[in-house]
C-alpha cells in the first residue's frame, strides 16, 4: 500500500468523521440515496468550522481531497440504500465563502493552479453535451471472455489520466468486439467563461476561461448567464504534446455551478458598509447628500436628482388578491430646452441604476420599446422579439427623446406603464409579457424651445392619457440668475483645470483604484475624496454639504441596499396626512383657471404620493412610512407639479423688474403666472413665491389672515375699511405690516375669491 | 575573451540565455532558482537596453513589413510599431526546466532549444498575448520616415534577389556565432540550406495569405500588406498596454511558415471542443514576437528624427502663421475656417469626467456640396493626411450606414475581437464626407451605426459589442464633418459655414510640411494649466457673456474654454491668458454673424 492510498484513507475517514458532526448533511445524503441524487454540495464554512486545517488543504489542493470525500459520502449513501447500482457515485461540490479564491477569470494566475478556486462571469458559449466513454467493455469470441476497461482523462479526480485507445485486441492477439450497450458514459459539455463588464479595467478586454462540467453539471446553464464556478484549475500541455512548444493550456474543472441571475447585480455589501449606509440615512440631510451624490457632473437640478433617487428606490408593489397589480415603480419625465443635460442625466442613471436599459425614441422601431412578434423569414418560424421595455422588467428603462416616438409605440406604452405587462396578440400568438420597469423619459418641448407664454401641458404636447401615468414630470429650463451663471462657469472652469493636471497620472491612480474596487473585500469608499481642483474651494458656511458626495459605487449600494431590504407600510398618521394633502391638491387643481400644474391631479397623483412617500421611507432606511416621508413626497411632487424651475426663474425675472420699478408694485401683480396666484393653501409651496416679492413670510401672511378672521366673524361684519384693517393688524402684533404688504395680502386673497376690494372697503364674500 | 559571446541582433535569444545560466550560477544553493527567477528579469533586458538605446542600436534593428519579412530570421532582433487590436489573455508556458543538473531558461522562444526530457523538473511561467496591427489609417509619410533610417540590409524593393544576398550575409553571421555559442542552436549547414529553399518559395503567397487573412478578421483597413503580429509580452503589469494603445515592440521574432502545416494530430476528442483563439493566427501566416522592450509611442515618436525644432516661441509663431496661410490656401481664402480647422487639429481629449469628455472639438463644415466637397473635400483630406499621422475618411451614405460594421465586436465563436471601422488608435483624424448622404430607411444595423458614430462624436467613446453586453471604450478621435447644412445625424460641437473665395491652391514644400508636422504633435501635446488669478478672470468673463447672451449654457462655456486652451496651446504657450479668450471671443462672434448670414 503506498503512501497515496493511505493518505486517502485518512482523508475519507476525517470526512467520514466531519458528515457524522453535520446531521443536515447526512440527511441530504438520506435524500440524494432515496432519489438516486448525483451530487452533494457541501459548504466550506462547515468544513472550517469542523476543522480550518481541512478546509484550507482541501482549497489548497483538492486534488487529494476530492475523490476520498465522494467515496466516502458514496459508501454513506450506499449504507443508507443497499439497492442502489454498483456504479452509482456521489459527486462532491462545494460553494460558500472562498476568500481570495474567488476570483474573475483575469485573475486567474499560474499561482492557483491545482487549487480550487470560485470564478464569477459570463458565460459566452457552450459545446453540446457529448457522451464519453469512462469504461468500455469487450467480448472477445474465441476466448468467450469479457475484459474491462477504463479511461481518465485530466478531468479525473482518481488517478492519473489514461490513453484513449480503443483496445482491438486482448494480450493474446485475439480479436476482441466492443459492447457499446454495456459501456459507460457520462455527459460532458465544455463553456467559455468571460469577465464580467462591470468588473474589467479600463482599457482593457475581458478574459476568457474555459470550463468542464460533468455529470449532472451540464446544461446548468445557456449562454449569456452569469454565473459563479467553483472548480480546481487545471494546466495541461497543450495540443502539439508538450515537449515541442513548452506551452500549456488552463482549464477549470467544475464541480458546482451557480447561477448569479437574480442577484446578477447585487453588489457584495460588507457588515461596516451596511453600518455606513446606516450611518448616513440617519443623517437629516441624507435626501440632499444623496441627490448631490448622482451624477455630480451636472449642475444644479437638485430636486429632479432627489426625483431620480426615489425612483431608483421605488415603491412597494402590492398585487391584491383579485388580481389587481398595484405598480410600486415611479415613472418621471423631463421636458425642457435642448442641451439643459437631460440625457447627461438619463446616462447617469444608467451608470448608476442596477439594471437599466436605454432606448431612444427616435431610433426604435416598432419592435423597439416593447415586445412583438416576428418571423424568421427563411423558416417561418415566429419568435417573440423582446423589447426594450421587457429586458427592463425590474429596472428602469430610460427613453430619451420622447416626444420623436411613433403614437403606436405610445399607446403601447400605455399598457407597459401602468398595467405593467407587454401583451402580444399577432401571428397566433398571445402572450403577456412582465415588465414591471420605471420609466424615465426626456423629451424636447412641442416647439423645439419652452415657450412661457403657452401652459405646461402645451409645451409638452402629449395626450393627457398618457401623461396622467408618469408620476412626476419635471421642467427644465436654462436658468438665468447671475449667481446661478457664476455657479456654472466656476464648475466648467474647475472641470478644465482638473484636466489640466497631467492626465497620465490621473490615468494611473484611476487603474489603481481599479484594483481595489475589484478585490470586493475592499471597502468602498463612502465619501468621494476631496479634490480642490475638481470640486473647488471649500465653500462659505451653510453650503459645506454641497460638497460632501458619495462616491458611486458607495451610492449603487445604498439604493441596492435601501431597495430591496426594506418594505415599509404606511402608518395611520402618513395615510391621513397624504389623504388631507391629496383633497388639496385636488383643489387646488380644480381651482386653477388653466391647470396650473404640469400634470393632472388624478387618482393616481394619490397613489404617486404614496409611491414616493414609501420610496423616501426606504430611503431614511424605515420599515414605516412616517408623515415626514409623506412631507418630503409633497416637496417633490410639488415642485413637479407647480414646474417650480418655471416660477423660480420668472420670479427671478419679477425681481429684476420690480428692483427698476420699485414705485409701482401694483403693475406686477399681472405678470403673475396663473397657476401660482391662486394658491393660498399652506400645503402649497408655490404660494410662498408671491410673498417672497414683498419679503412677506408665509407665517405672517397666515397669521395676518386669523387676525382679520377672527375680527370678522366676531364681529358678524361684511365689510372693513383698509384703515381699519391696518390698525387691527398691528394692534396686536409688535411685528408692524406696512401699508404695502397689507394692500398686497388682501389682492392676494381678491385673487382667490375670499374677498373684493373697493375703494378701500374690503366685502367679505 | 573578445568581445561578447553573442550578436544582439542575429542571435538574441544567446544573451538570453546565457544570462540566465550566469543569474542561476551565482543565486544561492539554497532556493530553487527557477523560482526566483519567475515574473521577473535577470538581466538580460537590461542588456539590451543599454544595447538599443545607450549603445544605439535601435537604428540597427530592422522592423517588419511586407518587404522585410522576406528576408527577416527566426530568432534575430526586430522592431514593430503597432496597435494593440486584441487581447489574447495569458500563456503559461515552461519557463524553466532542469536539463540535467542545470536550469535552463524557454523565455522568449516559441521552442525549446531541445526536446525536453519526458520527465524533467518544469517551472511554468505566464506570459500575455496581444495581437498587434499596424496603426489604422496610418499614413504613408510615417512609414516612410521611419524606414529610411533602419533599413539594415536591404532597402525598400525587396526583390527575390537581393532577400536572398540578404539572407545569405546574415546566415554567415549566424554561422560564426553558432560556433561560439556552446552549439546552441546547432543544425546542419544542409537542412539550412533547405529550409531557407522553402523560405523562399513560401515568401512568394505570402504576401497573398496576409492579404486574405486580413480581409478575413475585418482587419484590412486601408494597408492590408503590412503583417500584424502576434507579440508576447513578459513580466509587465496588466494595466501597462492598453487597447488601441500604439506600441513599438523590440522582441525576437519566430516566423515559421513550414513548420505550421502540422495539424495537432491530438487524438483526444475532448481538445477538439476548445478554441484557441490563436487558432486564426497560426504561425505560418502570423509572425511571433516576444518582446523584450516596448515602449508607448506619441505622435513625436512617428516624425522623422532629423528635424527637431526649438520650442521657441518666434519659431512657433513663424510655423503657426504658414500653416494657416497654408490652410486658408486649400479652403479657398477663408481664413475663418483655417483658424477653426487649426484649433480642430489640435484637439485631443484631456480627461473624460464621468459622462463628459473635456478637450475635444469636433468641427463641422456645412455649405458643401456634392460638387464642392470633391474639390474642397479631397484638397482637404490630402493635407490632412499629409499632416497628421493617422487618419481615416468616411463618405457617409445611406449604403455604407446600413452595411458597414463600424462596431467593434467579440466573436465569442472564435475569441476574437473583429475590429470595426471605429476601432481606431487614439489620436487618430476622421473626416465623415456627409454630402452624398441620401434620403432613405435605416436597417437596424444603420441605426446602431449611426448611433455609434453620434456617441463617438458627442462622449468620445465606442461601445464594443460582446454579444451579451456592451463594453465601452474611450476614444480620442478629432472628427470633422462636412456636410451641406448642418449635420443633425452627427452634431459636433462647432458648426461653421464654409465659404470658399477662390479655388483651392496648394503649394507646400516637403521642409514645410515636416514644420508643420512637428508643430502639431508638439503643441497638441503641450500641457496646460490655468493660474488662479486667470481663471477668477476667465470666470468673470463667463459669467458676463452669460448676462450678454442668455442663450450661453454650460455646453457653449465648456467649448469656448477648450478653445482657448487650444488656441493658446497654437502659440506654444502653456497657460491661458485673457488675450486668447478675446481672440475665441471674436473667432466665435465671427462665426455666429456667418450662421445669421446663412440662415438669412
Amino acid at each position: 500500500m503506498d503512501v497515496n492510498e493511505e493518505a486517502m484513507a485518512a482523508h475519507k475517514s476525517t470526512f467520514r468523521d466531519f458528515l457524522e458532526q453535520h446531521g443536515s448533511y447526512m440527511d441530504s445524503v438520506r435524500q440524494l440515496a432515496e432519489c438516486n441524487g448525483r451530487r452533494l454540495i457541501i459548504a466550506t464554512d462547515d468544513l472550517r468550522s469542523y476543522s480550518l486545517d481541512f478546509a484550507r488543504r482541501l482549497i489548497r489542493s483538492p486534488a487529494e481531497y476530492i475523490q476520498p470525500i465522494s467515496d466516502a459520502v458514496t459508501e454513506e449513501a450506499r449504507r443508507v440504500n443497499p439497492k442502489l447500482k454498483e456504479r452509482y457515485r456521489v459527486q462532491v461540490g462545494f460553494k460558500g465563502p472562498f476568500g481570495f479564491h474567488r476570483v474573475t477569470p483575469r485573475d486567474l494566475m499560474s499561482s492557483f493552479i491545482g487549487s480550487m478556486v470560485c470564478v464569477e462571469g459570463i458565460v459566452t458559449k457552450c459545446s453540446l453535451v457529448k457522451p464519453k466513454v469512462v469504461k468500455s467493455v469487450h467480448y472477445c469470441p474465441a476466448t468467450k471472455q469479457f475484459t474491462f476497461r477504463e479511461y481518465r482523462d485530466i478531468t479525473s479526480t482518481a488517478g492519473l489520466p489514461t490513453g484513449s485507445a480503443h483496445p482491438t485486441r486482448d494480450e493474446n492477439g485475439n480479436l476482441l468486439v466492443t459492447e457499446h450497450g454495456l459501456c459507460e458514459y457520462k455527459d460532458h459539455q465544455t463553456l467559455s467563461m468571460q469577465e464580467m463588464p462591470e468588473n474589467s479595467a479600463p482599457g482593457q478586454l475581458p478574459r476568457t476561461v474555459d470550463v468542464i462540467v460533468e455529470d449532472d453539471l451540464v446544461d446548468s446553464c445557456k449562454p449569456g448567464d452569469r454565473v459563479a464556478i467553483v472548480g480546481v484549475y487545471k494546466a495541461f500541455p497543450g495540443k502539439s504534446k508538450g515537449s515541442l512548444n513548452g506551452v500549456f493550456r488552463t482549464i477549470l474543472i467544475a464541480n458546482h455551478v451557480s447561477l448569479l441571475n437574480k442577484g446578477a447585480h447585487a453588489p457584495n455589501i460588507s457588515i461596516q458598509e451596511a453600518k455606513k449606509i446606516k450611518e448616513i440615512a440617519k443623517r437629516s440631510d441624507a435626501f440632499d447628500l444623496l441627490g448631490n451624490s448622482l451624477a455630480p457632473s451636472i449642475y444644479g437640478h437638485l430636486w429632479i436628482k432627489k426625483a431620480v433617487i426615489l425612483l431608483m428606490l421605488g415603491g412597494v408593489e402590492k398585487n391584491l388578491k383579485n388580481g389587481t397589480h398595484l405598480r410600486g415603480d415611479i415613472n418621471m419625465m423631463m421636458v425642457g430646452d435642448p442641451s439643459v443635460a437631460k440625457s447627461q442625466l438619463l446616462r447617469a442613471i444608467m451608470n448608476i441604476a442596477p439594471l437599466a436599459i436605454s432606448t431612444s425614441g427616435r431610433g426604435s422601431s416598432g419592435v423597439g420599446l416593447t415586445a412583438a412578434v416576428t418571423s424568421d423569414q427563411e423558416t417561418g418560424e415566429r419568435r417573440l422579439e423582446a423589447g426594450a421595455m421587457v429586458l427592463a422588467d425590474r429596472g428602469v428603462i430610460c427613453i430619451d427623446e420622447f416626444d420623436k416616438m411613433n403614437d403606436l409605440d405610445r399607446v403601447s406604452i400605455h399598457e407597459v406603464m401602468e398595467q405593467q405587462t407587454v401583451t402580444i396578440a399577432k401571428a397566433g400568438i398571445h402572450a403577456s409579457l412582465n415588465a414591471r420597469c420605471s420609466v424615465v423619459a426626456a423629451a424636447n418641448p412641442i416647439y423645439g424651445t419652452y415657450d412661457r407664454s403657452l401652459t405646461p401641458t402645451k409645451n409638452i404636447g402629449l395626450p393627457d392619457s398618457l401623461l396622467s401615468r408618469f408620476d412626476l414630470l419635471f421642467i427644465v429650463l436654462d436658468q438665468m440668475d447671475p449667481e446661478i451663471d457664476r455657479q456654472i462657469s466656476e464648475h466648467v472652469s474647475r472641470m478644465h483645470r482638473y484636466c489640466a493636471d497631467d492626465r497620465g497620472i490621473g490615468g494611473h491612480e484611476k487603474s489603481v483604484r481599479y484594483t481595489e474596487d475589484d478585490d470586493g473585500d475592499v471597502d468602498t469608499s463612502v465619501f468621494v475624496k476631496y479634490n480642490r481642483a475638481l470640486h473647488g474651494q471649500e465653500r462659505k458656511k451653510g453650503k459645506k454639504q454641497k460638497h460632501e458626495r458619495l462616491t458611486i459605487n458607495f451610492l449603487k449600494k445604498y439604493i441596492y441596499y435601501a431597495k430591496n431590504i426594506y418594505q415599509p407600510k404606511l402608518t395611520d398618521e402618513a395615510s391621513e396626512h397624504i389623504a388631507t394633502s391629496y383633497a388639496e391638491l385636488r383643489d387646488a387643481g380644480a381651482n386653477a383657471k388653466h391647470g396650473g400644474g404640469t400634470l393632472p391631479i388624478t387618482a393616481r397623483t394619490l397613489e404617486t404620493i404614496i409611491r414616493l412617500s414609501t420610496a423616501h421611507s426606504k430611503m431614511k432606511l424605515r420599515t414605516e412610512v412616517l408623515k415626514a416621508d409623506v412631507e418630503a413626497a409633497l416637496q417633490v411632487l410639488n415642485f413637479a407639479i407647480y414646474h417650480k424651475e418655471l416660477t423660480d426663474m420668472e420670479e427671478r425675472e419679477q425681481r429684476e423688474l420690480e428692483m427698476k420699478q420699485k414705485t409701482d408694485h401694483d403693475t406686477d401683480q399681472n405678470e403673475y403666472p396663473d397657476g401660482s396666484r391662486s394658491m393660498v393653501e399652506p400645503m402649497d409651496v408655490d404660494a410662498d413665491h408671491g410673498v417672497n416679492e414683498v419679503e412677506l413670510p408665509p407665517d405672517r401672511i397666515e397669521a395676518f389672515e386669523a387676525i382679520l378672521g377672527q375680527h370678522v366673524m366676531l364681529n358678524h361684519l361684511d365689510q372693513i375699511s383698509i384703515d381699519e384693517i391696518e390698525g387691527l393688524v398691528n394692534r396686536e402684533t409688535t411685528n408692524r405690516y406696512t401699508r404695502r404688504q397689507i394692500s398686497f395680502i388682501l389682492e392676494r386673497m381678491q385673487d382667490s375669491n375670499r374677498i373684493m376690494i373697493m375703494e378701500g372697503v374690503v366685502r367679505i364674500i | 575573451m573578445v568581445g561578447l559571446p553573442y550578436d544582439f541582433l542575429t542571435n538574441p535569444l544567446g544573451a538570453v540565455r546565457q544570462t540566465f545560466e550566469k543569474s542561476v550560477a551565482s543565486s544561492p544553493t539554497d532556493v530553487d532558482p527557477a523560482a526566483i527567477f519567475r515574473g521577473k528579469d535577470w538581466g538580460a533586458v537590461d542588456l539590451f537596453h543599454d544595447f538599443l538605446f545607450v549603445k544605439g542600436g535601435l537604428a540597427q534593428v530592422p522592423s517588419i513589413d511586407a518587404s522585410s519579412m522576406r528576408w527577416l530570421q527566426p530568432n534575430t532582433l526586430v522592431r514593430f510599431r503597432g496597435m494593440v487590436q486584441d487581447m489574447l489573455g495569458n500563456e503559461l508556458y515552461v519557463g524553466a526546466f532542469k536539463d540535467g543538473s542545470s536550469w535552463r531558461t524557454n523565455k522568449f522562444s516559441d521552442f525549446c532549444p531541445i526536446q525536453l526530457p519526458p520527465a524533467c523538473e518544469t517551472q511554468l511561467w505566464e506570459r500575455q498575448l496581444f495581437h498587434c496591427v499596424p496603426v489604422p489609417g496610418q499614413n504613408s509619410w510615417v512609414t516612410e520616415t521611419k524606414s529610411i533610417p533602419s533599413t539594415q540590409n536591404v532597402s525598400s524593393s525587396a526583390s527575390q534577389h537581393e532577400g536572398k544576398r540578404g539572407r545569405g550575409s546574415e546566415d554567415e553571421d549566424m554561422n560564426l556565432n553558432e560556433e561560439s555559442d556552446n552549439g546552441d542552436l546547432i543544425s546542419s549547414p544542409n537542412a539550412k540550406k533547405q529550409k531557407e529553399h522553402e523560405n523562399t518559395c513560401s515568401s512568394s503567397c505570402l504576401s497573398d495569405d496576409l492579404m486574405d487573412h486580413g480581409n478575413d478578421s475585418g482587419l484590412g483597413s486601408g494597408d492590408s500588406n503590412n503583417p500584424t503580429c502576434l507579440v508576447k509580452i513578459y513580466d509587465l503589469p496588466e494595466s501597462h498596454l492598453k487597447l488601441n494603445d500604439v506600441f513599438e515592440f523590440i522582441g525576437i521574432y519566430t516566423f515559421d511558415p513550414v513548420l505550421a502545416v502540422h495539424k495537432d494530430d491530438s487524438d483526444d476528442p475532448m481538445f477538439e471542443l476548445f478554441e484557441d483563439p490563436t487558432v486564426d493566427l497560426p504561425p505560418s501566416k502570423v509572425p511571433r514576437l516576444h518582446c523584450l522592450i516596448c515602449r508607448k509611442l506619441d505622435t513625436q515618436d512617428f516624425l522623422s528624427n532629423s528635424l527637431v525644432f526649438e520650442s521657441l516661441s518666434t519659431v512657433v509663431r513663424g510655423i503657426r502663421e504658414s500653416l494657416l496661410s497654408h490652410l486658408t490656401a486649400i479652403l479657398g481664402n477663408d481664413e475663418l475656417a483655417a483658424q477653426y480647422l487649426l484649433l480642430h487639429f489640435l484637439s485631443r481629449v484631456r480627461a473624460q469626467v464621468e459622462v463628459m469628455s473635456v478637450g475635444k472639438l469636433s468641427l463641422n463644415l456645412t455649405g458643401f456640396t456634392k460638387e464642392s466637397a470633391s474639390i474642397f473635400g479631397h484638397q482637404l483630406t490630402g493635407v490632412i493626411q499629409k499632416l497628421l499621422p493617422f487618419t481615416q475618411d468616411i463618405t457617409l451614405t445611406l449604403d455604407y450606414l446600413n452595411t458597414a460594421t463600424l462596431q467593434p465586436r467579440r466573436n465569442n465563436k472564435t475569441g476574437r475581437l473583429v475590429a470595426g471601422v471605429l476601432q481606431l488608435a487614439q489620436g487618430t483624424h476622421l473626416t465623415i464626407n456627409e454630402t452624398c448622404m441620401q434620403s432613405g430607411t435605416l436597417s437596424s444595423n444603420g441605426i446602431e451605426n449611426a448611433r455609434l458614430l453620434k456617441n463617438l462624436l458627442e462622449l468620445q467613446k465606442v461601445e464594443y459589442d460582446f454579444e451579451y453586453y456592451k463594453l465601452e471604450m474611450a476614444a480620442d478621435v478629432q472628427l470633422l464633418i462636412l456636410s451641406e447644412a448642418k449635420s443633425s445625424i452627427l452634431p459636433a460641437d462647432l458648426v461653421l459655414p464654409f465659404s470658399p473665395g477662390s479655388v483651392p491652391a496648394t503649394n507646400a514644400t516637403s521642409e514645410d510640411l515636416q514644420a508643420w508636422r512637428w508643430y502639431l504633435a508638439t503643441m497638441r501635446s503641450l500641457p496646460c494649466s490655468i493660474e488662479p488669478e486667470m481663471n477668477l478672470t476667465l470666470q468673470d468673463e463667463m459669467v458676463a457673456s452669460m448676462q450678454e447672451d442668455k442663450s450661453l449654457g454650460c455646453a457653449e462655456l465648456n467649448r469656448w474654454l477648450t478653445m482657448t486652451e487650444l488656441i493658446s496651446a497654437s502659440f506654444g504657450e502653456k497657460n491661458l491668458s485673457l488675450e486668447h479668450w478675446q481672440m475665441i471671443k471674436e473667432l466665435e462672434r465671427l462665426r455666429k454673424d456667418r450662421l445669421k448670414e446663412k440662415a438669412r
